[in-house]
Parts: C-alpha cells; sequence; structure tokens
C-alpha cells in the first residue's frame, strides 16, 4: 500500500480460529485496491473481500493473532484482550509478510507502512468460525468466519416475527405476528418454542390460512391438546398454543403444505416496570440454554442442538442453531409509545433504534433494519417529565363486578424517606459461576460486584458465594466490611470463571441457610442469568428459607430468564434489575445502591377500605425503595372520590401518607385492567403452588378457571384453532422444529447438549 | 479508532416463494424428533387422562359428551349468514349453541363482507358451555358495510361420535351505522371438508 496516497487509521484484527484464516486488508475512505490484504493461514494468497461498512458497538472480546514483519525480521504473537475500545490502536512498526521468512508458499504480499501509521482494516466475515477461548464471544456476536466452511443458511419454518407494541400510561398491549412457511416439497408441521415477557396475559389468537383469519379458542390444555392432534392426523390446517413456563410458550402449526404460509397472530398486554426513573419495555426474544438438574426427570426445558430432538430427555426443548448455522429467520419490532405526560428521554442499549417524535407526549421506536436477528432481549427504557412521579390509581369500571371493577394502584414510597439514613447491611453476595455465564456475562457480573464490594461501609459485613455443580464461600461466615477485607474479597472475585451445571440450590442455601445478624439488615444478591429449568424448586426454597432477609436479583446477560428474577424478587421483598451485555453494570449497580443506602418503607400496609377491595395482589405488600414504586391490582366496589391511607416503617419511624382516588372511569380507557388483574391472579396461585402442597387441586383448578373466565393461557390452558374447512392430502407430514440462534454472548459449547 | 462490522449484520430476509421448495430430508436429519415423543398423546383416552401428573379437572369444566378410544372424531363448519334487507349492516350479535351434546367449537372464523373479515369476538364464559355469543361491529360508512345478505362469520367445530349434530342459532340483535336496529334474519348452513 502507497502510503503517501492513503491515510489510513488503526488497525484491528478479527481473528478466525481453528484452522481458519483470516482476513486483514487495508483501506481507506475510498478503499484500497483488494490484492493490498494478508493471509496468515499460509494457503497462497486470495482475493479479499472489501467491507463496506457497518459498525456495531465497542466492548466486544476479541481474541487477535498477528504476524508483523518488519524489512529485516517477522515477528509473530498473539495479542489478546477482553474489551476493545475506540480508543485501541495497534501500531505496525512496518510491513506486514503473509509468510514467515523461507516458508513455501505463494508469493508474498506486502503491506508498507510509514513509522506512526495505522492501519484501519473492516473485516466483512463471510463464514463463521466456532469459538474456541473464553473472550471470544458466541454465536449471533463478533466472529470470524471460516473461509473454508461457508455459513450454512437453512431452511425453516418461521420466516418472520412482526411485533407492534402500544403502551399507554404502564400498560402495554403487544401484537406478534409469527409467519410460518414450509420452504420444503412435503407437507410439515412447525414446532416453535418461544418467550414471552414473564408477567404477559396471552388474551388473542388468530390463525391466518390465506385470506381468511380464524379466531383460536382458549380450552383446558388437555383438550386442546386433543383437539389439535385429531386435526392434524386427520389433514386439517391447525394451531396449538401452549405454555411450558410463565415466560416460555410452544407454538405448533399442522400440515402446511409446500410453499404455503399460515400466519399466527398472539395479543398480550402487561404492566411495565418502573425502574429508578425511567419505564421500562421488554420484549423477549430467545430463550436462553436451561441447565435442569439431574433429578429433574422430564420436567424442565432442554437445550439440545439443531436436529437432536429427545437427547435432553426433557418434555419441552429448544433446539439451538450451531455458530455457523443461520435460519434466516428475523423480527421486526415497533412500538407506540403515548405517556399522558412530556416524555424526556429514550434509550435502548440492546438494539440500534429509530426514533419519531410526534409529539412531546408519543414516541413511535422501530428497531433498526440491520439489528434484526432475535438472539437477545429487546430493552426500551423511556423517562417522562415531573420531578417525581406520584403514585397513581388506574380504574376500569367493569360489568364483571356489579357497581365496581378493577383497579392497579402504582405506589411510590414517600419523598422524605430520602433522607433517612440506612441501617447496617450484610451483604450476601451469590454469583452465578456457571457453563453458560461463561465470558462476558460473568465479566458483567464481577464489575457489578466488585463496585458494590467498594461501596460497603464500616459496620457493613459481608459474604461471596459461587455456584455451579457446588456452591463454595469466600469465607466460612460473612466478615466485617473494613478496607482489607474487601480488598481479598475483590481479589477473589476477579479470580472466579464461568464453568459447570448451574446448581443455583446449592448457592440458595448457602446464602439462607445460616444464623441472621440480628443488629444488621440483611441483603442477598443473586446474579445470574437464571438459566435452569428448576424454577419452581428454586422458588419454594426462597420462599421458605427467607426468613428476615431481602433478596435482591440481577439478571445479567441478553436473554436472562425474567420469570424467575422477577418472582424471586416478589417472593424475597426485594428487588430486581437487569444488566444487558451492553449495559453500563456499574452504573446499574450504582443505582440499586442508591436505592439500598436510603431507609425501605417497611411493613407497609395500605388501607383500600373506602374502596371496598377484593382479592388484591400482591397479597403482602413488598417493602418499598426510594425509586422503584410496587403496583397493587385488586378489584374495587363504589363510585366517586375517596383516599388510600398508606402507612409504615422506616428506619424506625412510623410513616403515613395518602393517595387520592377517583373510581369514575369516564374515557374507559384502561380495559385490560381486568385481563392484568386475572393475571396476577394467577400468578399470586401458581406462587401458592410451589410452596403449598395441593392434593386436591384446588389451587389448579382456580387458576384454570380464571384463565378460562377471563380468556388467558395459563399452565393449564392453551389456544387452539382448527381449520375445518379445509383438508390437505396426504399424512400430516414431517414435524420441524423452529432452531434459534443461542443469546447473545452465550456460549454454544457450554451450553447446549450435543 | 477501531471500527468493528458486527457479524450476522447481513441481510436476512427470504422473499416469499424466491426460493425453490426444498427437499423434506431423512427424518433424522430435520429433528422431527417430537413425533415420536407426540405419539402418546393422539387420541388420548379421558380415563387415560386421569392418570397423568395434573389433578382432574372439576366436574363442572367437563365438555359435555365426553369420548373414549374408539369414539370417532371428524370436524365441520357452520356459516352464519345475516340478510339485513337492504339496510347497512354495521353490528351485529348472535348466539349459537349445540343442541346435542357431542360438539366442539375449535375456531371461530371472519365473514366474507371486508366490514367484517376480521374473525368476531366471543364470550368466554359461554363458550365454556359448548354455545357462544358472538358479536362483532364496523364503524365504517355505510357505503363500505353490507347490505344483502352475506356469510358474517363461521363456527368450526369438533364432532364426537356418529350422531348427527344439531344447532341453534338465534340474532340478538343487529343495527345500522347510527345504532339503529334492523330488521334482519339469519340462518346457518352446515359443511364439511372435501
Amino acid at each position: 500500500m502507497k502510503t503517501k496516497r492513503h491515510r489510513i487509521f488503526t488497525v484491528m484484527f478479527v481473528m478466525l480460529l481453528t484452522g481458519g484464516g483470516w482476513w486483514l486488508y487495508g483501506c481507506t475512505p475510498n478503499w484500497v485496491n483488494e490484492s493490498q490484504f494478508v493471509d496468515p493461514s499460509n494457503v497462497g494468497s486470495r482475493t479479499g473481500q472489501r467491507g463496506d461498512g457497518g459498525l456495531a458497538g465497542g466492548g466486544a472480546a476479541l481474541a487477535a493473532e498477528y504476524q508483523l514483519e518488519t524489512k529485516d525480521s517477522f515477528v509473530a504473537g498473539n495479542l489478546r484482550k477482553t474489551r476493545f475500545t475506540s480508543k485501541d490502536r495497534l501500531l505496525l512498526a512496518r510491513g506486514v509478510r503473509k509468510n514467515p521468512p523461507g516458508s513455501p508458499g505463494t508469493k508474498a504480499q506486502l503491506i508498507a507502512l510509514s513509522p506512526n501509521d495505522e492501519l484501519w482494516v473492516i473485516s466483512k466475515p463471510t463464514t463463521v468460525a466456532p469459538p474456541t477461548d473464553d473472550e471470544t464471544p458466541g454465536c449471533g456476536a463478533l466472529v470470524g468466519v471460516l473461509a473454508n466452511a461457508p455459513q450454512k443458511r437453512l431452511p425453516m419454518p418461521l420466516k418472520h416475527t412482526a411485533v407492534s407494541a402500544s403502551i399507554s400510561a404502564y400498560i402495554a398491549i403487544v401484537n406478534v405476528t409469527q409467519q410460518f412457511h414450509n420452504p420444503y416439497d412435503g407437507k410439515i408441521e412447525a414446532a416453535y418454542v418461544f418467550p414471552l415477557p414473564q408477567n404477559a396475559a396471552v388474551s388473542e389468537f388468530v390463525m391466518v390460512v390465506g385470506e381468511r383469519r380464524i379466531r383460536g379458542i382458549i380450552r383446558e390444555r388437555a383438550e386442546a391438546e386433543r383437539i389439535y392432534h385429531e386435526a392434524r392426523r386427520q389433514g386439517h390446517v391447525a394451531s396449538l398454543l401452549t405454555q411450558e413456563r410463565p415466560n416460555i410458550f410452544t407454538q405448533k402449526v399442522a400440515n402446511i403444505e409446500p410453499g404455503k404460509q399460515i400466519d399466527i397472530r398472539i395479543t398480550y398486554f402487561h404492566t411495565l416496570a418502573y425502574e429508578d426513573g425511567y419505564y421500562a419495555f421488554r420484549f423477549p426474544m430467545v430463550v436462553g440454554p436451561r441447565f435442569n438438574p439431574p433429578h429433574m426427570a422430564g420436567g424442565g426445558v432442554g437445550a439440545v442442538g439443531r436436529g437432536r430432538g429427545g437427547q435432553s430427555g426433557q418434555k419441552v426443548e429448544v433446539q439451538y442453531l450451531r455458530p455457523n448455522e443461520r435460519s434466516g429467520h428475523d423480527i421486526s419490532l415497533s412500538v407506540d409509545i403515548n405517556a399522558g405526560v412530556p416524555i424526556e428521554q429514550i434509550e435502548c442499549t440492546s438494539h440500534a433504534i429509530n426514533t419519531d417524535r410526534t409529539s412531546p407526549d408519543r414516541a413511535a421506536v422501530t428497531i433498526a433494519a440491520a439489528d434484526r436477528i432475535p438472539n437477545k432481549d429487546f430493552v426500551l427504557r423511556y423517562r417522562v417529565a415531573g420531578q417525581r412521579i406520584k403514585s397513581s390509581v388506574l380504574v376500569h369500571r367493569d360489568e364483571r363486578v356489579p357497581g365496581g371493577g378493577y383497579f392497579t394502584l402504582m405506589l411510590f414510597p414517600p419523598a422524605d424517606i430520602a433522607v433517612i439514613e440506612r441501617r447496617a447491611m450484610e451483604m450476601i453476595f451469590v454469583l452465578d459461576c456457571s457453563g453458560s455465564m461463561n465470558g462476558f456475562p460473568i465479566e458483567k457480573a464481577k464489575g457489578a460486584l466488585c463496585y458494590a464490594l467498594n461501596r460497603l461501609r464500616p459496620g457493613d459485613s459481608f459474604q461471596v458465594i459461587r455456584f455451579s455443580n457446588n456452591a463454595s464461600k469466600f469465607g466460612p461466615a460473612p466478615v466485617e466490611a473494613t478496607a482489607a477485607n474487601i480488598r481479598r474479597a475483590v481479589k477473589y472475585v476477579k479470580g472466579l470463571k464461568g464453568s459447570g451445571g448451574t446448581m443455583m440450590i446449592e448457592g440458595i442455601r448457602a446464602a439462607l441457610d445460616f444464623p441472621h445478624d440480628p443488629h444488621r439488615l440483611r441483603f442477598v444478591s443473586f446474579m445470574t442469568d437464571g438459566f435452569i429449568g428448576n424454577e419452581p424448586a428454586i422458588l419454594g426454597a426462597v420462599h421458605k428459607k427467607l426468613g428476615p432477609s431481602r433478596v435482591f436479583s440481577f439478571g445479567v446477560g441478553q436473554a436472562p430468564n425474567t420469570f424467575l428474577l422477577d418472582r424471586m424478587a416478589v417472593l424475597g421483598r426485594g428487588a430486581v434489575a437487569y444488566v444487558g451485555l451492553h449495559d453500563d453494570a456499574e452504573r446499574i449497580m450504582a443505582d440499586f445502591w442508591q436505592r439500598i443506602s436510603h431507609a425501605a418503607l417497611t411493613d407497609v400496609e395500605v388501607d383500600l377500605s373506602s374502596m371496598q377491595v377484593s382479592d388484591v395482589y400482591p397479597r403482602r405488600v413488598p417493602d418499598l425503595f426510594v425509586g422503584r414504586p410496587v403496583i397493587l391490582t385488586g378489584r374495587f366496589r363504589g363510585e366517586g372520590k375517596t383516599m388510600v391511607r398508606v402507612t409504615g416503617r422506616a428506619a424506625g419511624c412510623n410513616v403515613q401518607y395518602d393517595i387520592p382516588v377517583d373510581l369514575s372511569d369516564p374515557v374507559n380507557q384502561h380495559a385490560a385492567l381486568a385481563g392484568v388483574w386475572a393475571r396476577m391472579q394467577i400468578a399470586e396461585l401458581t406462587n401458592q403452588c410451589t410452596y403449598t402442597d395441593d392434593p386436591h387441586g384446588e389451587l389448579t383448578g382456580m387458576i384454570r378457571q380464571t384463565a378460562l373466565d377471563y380468556h388467558l393461557m395459563s399452565a393449564y390452558t392453551s389456544f387452539v384453532a382448527v381449520d375445518s374447512a379445509t383438508k390437505t392430502a396426504g399424512a400430516y407430514g414431517t414435524t420441524v422444529n423452529v432452531a434459534v440462534p443461542v443469546p447473545e454472548g452465550v456460549r454454544y459449547e457450554t451450553t447446549v447438549n450435543e | 479508532m477501531i471500527c468493528v462490522l458486527a457479524a450476522g449484520a447481513a441481510d436476512v430476509s427470504q422473499p416469499l416463494g424466491a426460493a425453490a421448495p426444498v427437499p423434506l430430508p431423512p427424518r433424522e436429519g430435520l429433528g422431527e424428533g417430537r413425533t415420536g415423543d407426540d405419539s402418546h398423546r393422539d387420541a388420548v383416552p379421558l380415563n387415560e387422562k386421569q392418570l397423568d401428573a395434573e389433578p382432574s379437572p372439576s366436574p363442572s369444566l367437563r365438555g359435555r359428551g365426553e369420548d373414549d378410544a374408539d369414539t370417532p372424531l371428524r370436524f365441520a363448519y357452520v356459516e352464519i349468514h345475516i340478510d339485513p334487507h337492504g339496510r347497512p349492516l354495521a353490528a351485529w350479535q348472535f348466539e349459537f349453541e349445540a343442541a346435542t351434546e357431542n360438539i366442539v367449537i375449535v375456531g371461530i372464523e371472519g365473514g366474507e363482507p371486508a366490514a367484517f373479515a376480521e374473525p368476531p369476538y366471543y364470550d368466554p364464559k359461554a363458550i365454556q358451555s359448548q354455545r357462544v355469543i358472538v358479536a362483532d361491529f364496523n364503524t365504517a360508512p355505510a357505503d363500505q358495510l353490507p347490505d344483502a345478505p352475506a356469510r358474517i362469520a363461521t363456527i368450526h367445530v369438533m364432532i364426537r361420535g356418529d350422531v348427527q349434530p344439531r344447532y341453534v342459532l338465534k340474532l340478538t340483535t343487529a343495527a345500522d351505522p347510527a345504532g339503529r336496529r334492523i330488521d334482519a334474519d339469519i340462518r346457518f348452513e352446515e359443511g364439511t371438508a372435501p
């Protein structure tokens, strides 16, 4: 390369691992000659591929191998970093030669550089190499490509998913359309395991066959499955939607003829989380590979490679694409926000988005076209104006409650507790060190944990527990938060790695199965991706062993198990926060620390007698922390304006404040509240099932009846739709499971059963 | 400045019908292994269901006309037609019930006119007892609404046994764009897939 003619920039290498070649070529804004590249694999020079733009976010963990040759010598070595930022630079001393001096091979290419010149490299991978070390990201993130193994694009029945969300106040109504088509020359049945938000109330289901639209019927699960299987056997196009977990669903579509397309439209609604000034809308896109303890006996969620159905021994399985495989399935997503008050800020760290501000209190957000691979959750946060968001009530009058209706109460702690200092804490940090945390997730978690250790105050105590196949501790008992102890703990944490299974129950026992210090408030902080298949056992253990502790769960990664982590926080009377791979872990931990640095409002009681309420959930009001409201949902009777009184204790002082309520519903714009309440009742009953015996099936019967009455999906009710008017010819065909990518940042090799 | 191109940022869209059909590979290559696991679910008799881990449903939730492994099952459809006698039909509600205890409703389809192409909503309580209350409305101008006899919905059913089903259909209300009740007739036509 003629340096005099080109202005060149920082060099960047993307390593292609395990026998692969790598492409390195110089480029300038005007692009250099294609022949000016180097291939150190010694297989001969070849035409390089010019990169043509596209930038990913920084923070990728890459391993690079470089070979530099000066005029007189040849240098080879390894460069390993955990993070590249925009400030990283590599200066080449001199030119780069393809082959070491004296080695056989084709004619060497030489790029001559002047001192202090920088070579800017853009590599556009054409194939994908499997990662082989701890620092290389997994499928869907930054990986290199194998020159001799072109990326396999596999035909899959799921072609496209379209998501359209509408947010009003703090309730989101979401429409999801899954487009199934048959790329094969024979009939197929498509089977697809996918996630939805763990508090989603799935209320509508429509099957679209050509121009015809058939609304599905909610049935008891066993009956729905029987109807579906019979329809499938007889050749009718049919679809079945079942719930495996509150956040995992299975969609089946039978008798899709060759070349035909069947669309499934699902509608659900849920309340948004409010976290430290931001409303958060999350749409999960992929189920993370779950670890199932040996005793699960088929009741877990299996993770197997594509085409390996049945290997996990679990009733529910997710098939994952290998790192060099792609399905072609993409996703489009749009969110329409009607906040009702001016929106001050909108941010999304998970995806590139386009934002259209149609008015101060409205915004339309869409995922950018270049970011549509469904391998990570979509997380949108927005802040609304107002010095302080006040406690508020939404009501919906409904004939199903004579003389009343349904309400939600968003309860904030009073502002004045923010100045009350907290008591001494006993911090128990529990870190997931299983294989699925390997790489990005555990590095994020460790960073947050070390930040928290350095914020402990004199008088506090702490313990650090790690778990994977088993659990072990930093010390035999919690230690005082002295500078020396903190230094030792930080060193201990930094040395932890991720490997092995996820025996989370061991971590819970280690964290909660020892006497509570009566002079300190115990906070147990779990840092995990939640990739387990035995959620009921975990939640049951938290409920039984909690005592006076508080549980704060941190979900780490691009597709954490939000059902598990949210429920742990609810049962643990704490809160939950999520740290994505592109989130600032320290900032999120700082927000958490700010919250617990002030007294919480405990022993909260809400006097709703003026509203004649019934069936209010959650049954026990959690503690109120600064910046984290609690949402109560229930039924009411009455009319007009009234008052709700909230009482509690903060740092030993009594606290009381009133919230005005208007029970009229003039615009009738919150009809979804009925379904929100029903969903909360189902969640409460489901929680009870995890720690209460149900020998006569009363709890499951109540869940089933609520779901049927309010037309909702549950573990015991399913949607089924059958097109009785047409029959397809031949046997019902082959079942094709839709394989999905592992979540971004998760290693296929350590999490998927091959 | 470091510039990194994200893997997987390539366009992944596949135009519908652009690719030639792919031959179905041998079963083991597609990972359809669930069919073996699913076989036990085909036509599971109700008496076997009681052996499942789940508790049995309460009596009020049992479908009428429970079947066993030998009960033949077939699917059929019932088209619902309304004749508004020349008036624009903006809203309607009907009640449909199976007079015999061997019917399960398995889908509700939208109608022929564009104004009612979307599948109508049904009352979730009523459908638990094998009857359905279905309603729909459209706020379009009168010239976009049907005023001649039209199929406004189709009920898809599963029929147990050989007994010929009997249905009862009742039009609850029909209204024009101004919300005024209109005189309309309702009827149904049964059919099965060819």
